[in-house]
């Protein structure tokens, strides 16, 4: 009996001394390396688990491939139909793929030169009028072409004709009611450059002196008055005080001669 | 009885002495270098398939995505040809 306790303290003692210092490593290879201490009855679990999940995978991989194949192939049978379509609509309308890109550079071409032109104030506008002309000529010769009978062409042309016109809208525009005593201009909507009394009435086709304003506003008093109310009622902190500071595309003021 | 006590407790001792010594010294079974070999190699194979099975399914998406397109472009085609066989037909009336 005696002999058993003595063999007992001396085995633990041995055990606890020999396994203190390793204590904290065999705890890191326990975490890092599962190997080390892997039973040969998990092995075989996790062995047969890793290959299942190949197996399992490997078949999800053959569908994905059969799936994408066909994918594939629908691809390809639009693209062919595609391809017959588009003949067949150059060979209907009786022109080439090059006329088509003639038609497109030619647009690009106008829209290019509306560009510039949207960007210039009235006077500069009434100075290149020929410009303007001509613009509107190059449309109407597009329009008739037959790639203009194409969707994305007859689109375009389409927009360019909306340039064209808002082009228009910032010409001076001045309208004679009856004989030359009394006209009438319509406020316009100029990018970068607003409209306003003074900046109207030194039109050369209104009075040439921007000094003048204040007969331009004597003259309208009650509409832009109107309109300016309207702006107060709608907007809490109106940023312009005077009725005069503010005037709205499309109103159409009195010129007093 | 306190003999007793303490001998059954000195036994229970050595037992669990001697299974942790069996436990810690490799009495247990495992796998050998080539057995592990061969679990790292299913598992990196397992691994590699699930990596070109999420790349498939990326294609597939994306081929689905361009083939929905090319069915609204084509659709939007023949519109236009059906439209320009009937412009071309109303000019030969």
């Amino acid at each position: 009996m005696r002999y058993i306790v003595i063999i007992n303290l001396i085995a633990f003692s041995l055990l606890y001394l020999s396994s203190e210092g390793k204590e904290q490593s065999w705890r890191y290879q326990l975490n890092l390396q599962e190997y080390d201490t892997m039973a040969l009855s998990t092995f075989y679990i996790e062995l047969e688990n890793a290959l299942q999940k190949e197996k399992r995978l490997k078949e999800q991989i053959a569908d994905e491939q059969a799936l994408i194949e066909n994918l594939r192939r629908q691809n390809s049978e639009i693209d062919e139909r595609y391809t017959g379509i588009k003949q067949e609509k150059l060979s209907i309308l009786g022109i080439t793929e090059q006329d088509i890109v003639d038609a497109e550079n030619e647009i690009l071409s106008i829209r290019q030169k509306l560009d510039i032109l949207l960007g210039l104030g009235p006077d500069e506008l009434d100075v290149r009028k020929n410009d303007v002309e001509q613009i509107d000529i190059r449309i109407n010769a597009l329009k008739i072409k037959p790639a203009a009978k194409l969707w994305h062409i007859k689109d375009k042309i389409t927009e360019l004709e909306e340039l064209s016109a808002r082009v228009k809208a910032n010409m001076p525009v001045i309208t004679s009611n009856s004989g030359n005593s009394v006209n009438t201009y319509t406020v316009r909507d100029i990018p970068g450059r607003r409209d306003c009394l003074w900046r109207i009435a030194g039109y050369p086709e209104v009075y040439g002196d921007p000094a003048k304003w204040p007969y331009l506003y004597e003259a309208n008093k009650r509409v832009i008055k109107k309109a300016y109310n309207n702006y107060r009622n709608r907007i809490p902190n109106p940023r312009y005080n005077r009725a005069e500071d503010l005037l709205f595309p499309g109103q159409v003021l009195t010129i007093p001669r | 009885m306190v003999v007793t006590i303490f001998r059954n407790m000195a036994l229970f001792l050595a037992v669990v002495f001697i299974t942790s010594i069996c436990y810690f010294s490799g009495c247990t079974k495992r796998p050998d270098t080539s057995q592990l070999n061969q679990l790292e190699e299913a598992r990196a194979a397992a691994e590699s398939a699930d990596k070109k099975l999420s790349e498939l399914r990326q294609e597939r998406m994306e081929l689905e995505n361009q083939l929905n397109q090319k069915q609204i472009e084509l659709k939007k085609q023949e519109e236009e040809l059906n439209d320009l066989r009937n412009q071309v037909s109303d000019q030969n009336r």
